[in-house]
């Protein structure tokens, strides 16, 4: 077995733009999703280490404590995974449908909530109930989509990407620092926020 | 002239030291569509400059922990073979075929993990007990370190994989397998995520009919929709039995 050095490859430009696009045969997320139904344990570790930031924050800005968030998210896995038969992969994205499961969670837990209110408390019920803030505002879930996203983008496209948007570097310093030829970089950058927007728009679809 | 393709939208509103042509700019002067997809990109763009990581708050390690006790007791389900994608598979390599059936696991298995995990099931544990364990080592020319242990819980059996590999800066990704001692058949227990850990449940084996899937190989594979192993192994170890 030869060594192999492994760089970011550094491919020609034109053949940078076939890597993604609508229509794509098969991405890891269609393998992933496809594994998560199929019942393969190693996809739901995946999906976690995916989606459990995102379900996380949704859940902390909605409950009252740091332990209820961490109840919450914990219910959404275990319930993603004990109904991943009524799963379908090509009706929608494995996260809309953990977002959805998300919602529904939430839902549950001020209901729970508010009955636990009523029952330790003396006084009528109408006066003491807690608004329940509803779903946070769409701009908010689909920045925090956005971040997700971001950071689970494949290399090199999300090195660049952030590298650009996070770190301040321009695309000259990035073709420095990894070796790439400019016109590359500046591809790979392009590619990301077409892909980005697919998967917002996608993330827009999701039921609320 | 024609629509402004995604390209040359991207790249309008990805890059400030790109600047429109003059037929560019006399399309978007006309066309209602495209400039109404460059200000979604060009927004797109602000919004994935301005979010930063610390938006989200991942959960702490317990709650993982939580979700697989919660999960221990379910019904195991062995992991099945990845999907063939809908592209061409590249050229099989004929040595080396993954076994494709489950229910070749959970023979195939039976053989050497049954022996062994008889021998623990004497006397009843109260919770997981480990099997058998071995150390996963690099092959020549390759980096890369971890541990592979058998653990028997109740009815079931698991290999729990932790292993640190250098991370792919491409598609690629890593996948375990169980190989068989004849060095022919093999059987993909699924892909590793990127932390290294990972835990495959293995049916508890009922016969031994096919016998010996005893190393442990992680292997880097390719995005190419060939569910055969890539013969690029990283790490292997052999379980004792």
């Amino acid at each position: 077995m030869a060594p192999r050095t492994r760089q970011l490859d550094a491919e020609p430009v034109d053949e940078v733009t076939t890597a993604y696009g609508d229509g794509e045969p098969m991405t890891a997320d269609d393998g992933l999703a496809r594994g998560f139904v199929a019942g393969d344990r190693a996809c739901l570790e995946e999906a976690y280490r995916r989606w459990s930031p995102l379900v996380h924050t949704l859940a902390l800005r909605e409950v009252r404590t740091a332990a209820d968030a961490e109840d919450v998210t914990q219910q959404v896995f275990v319930s993603a995974w004990r109904s991943r038969a009524d799963y379908a992969p090509e009706r929608g994205s494995l996260a809309g449908w953990l977002v959805g499961i998300t919602r529904h969670r939430l839902v549950d837990h001020h209901r729970r909530h508010q009955r636990q209110l009523r029952l330790v408390t003396t006084l009528e019920s109408e006066a003491v109930t807690t608004p329940a803030e509803g779903p946070p505002p769409e701009r908010d879930l689909e920045r925090l989509v956005l971040v997700a996203e971001i950071q689970q983008l494949p290399d090199p496209r999300g090195t660049i990407l952030r590298m650009a948007y996070w770190e301040g570097y321009t695309y000259a310093q990035i073709a420095e620092g990894l070796g790439l030829p400019l016109g590359t970089v500046k591809s790979h950058a392009r590619r990301a926020l077409l892909h980005l927007r697919s998967r917002l728009k996608e993330a827009a679809a999701w039921p609320t | 002239m024609a629509h402004l393709s995604d390209e040359q939208l991207a790249a309008l509103a990805a890059d400030a030291d790109h600047r429109a042509t003059p037929d560019e700019l006399d399309h978007l002067g006309s066309c209602a569509s495209c400039s109404r997809e460059l200000g979604a990109l060009s927004d797109l763009a602000r919004d994935a400059r301005a979010v930063r990581p610390s938006d989200l708050r991942p959960p702490r390690p317990e709650v993982w922990a939580a979700v697989e006790r919660d999960l221990a007791g379910d019904e195991p389900v062995a992991a099945p073979p990845r999907p063939a994608s809908s592209r061409p598979a590249s050229r099989r390599r004929g040595a080396l075929v993954a076994v494709a059936a489950v229910s070749g696991l959970v023979v195939g298995v039976g053989g050497t993990l049954g022996v062994l995990a008889l021998r623990s099931s004497d006397e009843p544990v109260a919770g997981p007990a480990l099997v058998a364990s071995t150390v996963l080592a690099p092959l020549p020319g390759e980096t890369g370190e971890g541990t592979a242990e058998l653990v028997r819980d109740r009815d079931t059996l698991q290999l729990r994989v932790h292993a640190t590999l250098t991370s792919s800066p491409t598609r690629d990704y890593h996948e375990v397998w169980l190989i068989n001692s004849d060095g022919r058949r093999m059987y993909a227990l699924g892909v590793l995520p990127s932390s290294g850990d990972a835990s495959y449940w293995l049916p508890t084996p009922t016969d031994d009919r096919l016998d010996g899937y005893q190393t442990v190989d992680i292997s880097l594979e390719p995005e190419d929709g060939d569910a055969a192993h890539s013969q690029h192994s990283l790490v292997r170890g052999r379980l004792p039995g």
